[in-house]
């Protein structure tokens, strides 16, 4: 039996690249818009992958990046009935989601005094940190993402870190701080 | 004060995306087909939402007058409507060609469509009459099509969607393959509608509705379109564990079964 072996051909490319970025993009889309959009956000997206196929970016990285700018484009695009922004806010699991009967009290309090400052960051601010904590980009793929300079983005994320520590720094005392269980606690 | 990796490490913790997301989903895979199955060389400087089939009820459809306000809901009495699907039938009449001329005209012109050109290209594929409501069916190039719902009142009884999913996917002679469906809204109140492509075998459809009892859709030209009072669809695939609603199908040759639809 003979075979041959030559480069792959555009199908098998996007094939693959499909399978290894589907599921990280349906989380980047999650973090930014309803859940249950983010199926058709990436179907879109993908489509206009399969069809920019030609400027796909050659290290995997890179590639990843790529698609994520372009989800970020359509996501941008399609807000309807909001003024048209120019970055995209994450938002966050309810910090009050774990009972604080099964973490270590300060650990929660921390949580829910983060995600309130997170809800206080601008959305410029949220984005710049998302890019770098949630997808665990590097700065030159996080420019690309937002179509910015590297040192752009190493500004903003800069200035995102410090923003996010002044909030946490001044937040008003929490009423929220959580409490023992008391019918789980164990006395004796 | 927390340093930036407690604060990283905080934040990872209150990830609201999904840590078991895969490629591997039915509905990845499917839209992986139809993405393949897309002519790379067309739109790239279109919409990028050729892929999305409508999932009625969801924000997506568009209608002539699809958010009218209470204050209008006695108008159409004065002007030929049905503000309460009251002469609604279970069972189409078909229009004469005039009428469905007419009917496509004022579908194509629909307002709703964000893709013009492929409006005008459209032809009509069903024009269906149930007491005062004319349903049409537009069906254009690559899989494109728009449905028209109205009672050709002068304000708010209207309803439609119009989309594609691309690269003119066919079903199987036996098969449906809806573009819409799930509910809408007019001046009358909700409806219940699925529409889309039906295979080369298909020759009528229809839908045990609880409240409506059976209801008889139409076939034609490769479309099919059927459509109630009421929104018995509007949860349709958390209703059925997401395995979609049972139509029943009859075929050319006289035969009929149960197809299950969802988008």
């Amino acid at each position: 039996m003979t075979s041959f072996s030559g480069p792959p051909d555009r199908e098998q490319t996007f094939r693959a690249l499909y399978a290894s970025v589907y599921p990280e993009l349906i989380r980047f889309v999650q973090r930014r818009t309803s859940p249950d959009r983010a199926e058709d956000i990436a179907a879109d997206t993908f489509l206009v992958v399969w069809r920019r196929l030609d400027d796909l970016p050659a290290a995997a990285g890179d590639a990843r990046a790529w698609i994520f700018g372009i989800s970020r484009n359509i996501l941008l695009n399609t807000r309807r009935g909001e003024q048209r922004r120019e970055a995209l806010g994450l938002r966050l699991v309810d910090a009050f989601d774990v009972p604080a009967s099964s973490m270590d009290i300060d650990l929660a309090t921390s949580r829910i005094d983060l995600a309130r400052a997170w809800r206080r960051l601008s959305e410029v601010h949220q984005e710049a940190l998302g890019l770098a904590v949630f997808e665990v980009l590097t700065g030159p793929q996080a420019a690309a993402v937002l179509g910015i300079s590297p040192v752009a983005y190493r500004i903003r994320l800069t200035r995102a870190r410090r923003a996010l520590r002044l909030l946490l720094d001044h937040l008003p005392a929490s009423s929220g701080a959580p409490q023992p269980v008391s019918g789980r606690t164990q006395t004796s | 004060m927390i340093r930036d990796e407690q604060t990283d490490m905080l934040l990872r913790t209150l990830d609201p995306a999904d840590a078991v997301a895969s490629g591997g989903s039915l509905r990845a895979r499917t839209d992986l087909e139809r993405i393949l199955a897309a002519d790379p060389a067309v739109g790239k400087a279109q919409n990028v939402h050729p892929l999305r089939r409508r999932k009625v009820g969801r924000g997506v459809l568009v209608g002539a007058a699809a958010a009218v306000t209470a204050g209008l809901v006695a108008l159409p009495a004065i002007s030929g409507g049905d503000p309460a699907y009251a002469t609604w039938t279970a069972v189409p009449t078909s229009l004469s060609p005039a009428a469905s001329a007419k009917a496509g005209d004022d579908c194509r012109s629909s307002e709703g469509h964000t893709e013009k050109d492929s409006a005008a290209r459209a032809e009509v594929a069903i024009a269906e009459q149930r007491g005062a409501w004319t349903t049409v069916m537009l069906a254009g190039d690559d899989g494109w099509s728009a449905m028209c719902v109205s009672d050709d009142s002068m304000f708010g009884g209207s309803f439609g969607y119009s989309g594609g999913p691309g690269g003119s996917p066919t079903p199987g002679p036996r098969d449906l393959l809806p573009q819409g469906m799930g509910t809408g809204t007019t001046s009358a109140g909700s409806l219940s509608m699925v529409a889309g492509a039906a295979g080369s075998d298909v020759v009528g459809v229809s839908y045990p509705s609880q409240a409506e009892g059976e209801v008889t859709g139409s076939v034609s030209k490769g479309q099919f379109v059927l459509w109630f009072p009421g929104d018995e669809l509007q949860n349709y695939d958390t209703d059925h564990d997401g395995e979609g609603v049972e139509l029943t199908v009859t075929y050319a040759d006289g035969s009929s079964a149960p197809v299950r639809v969802g988008l």
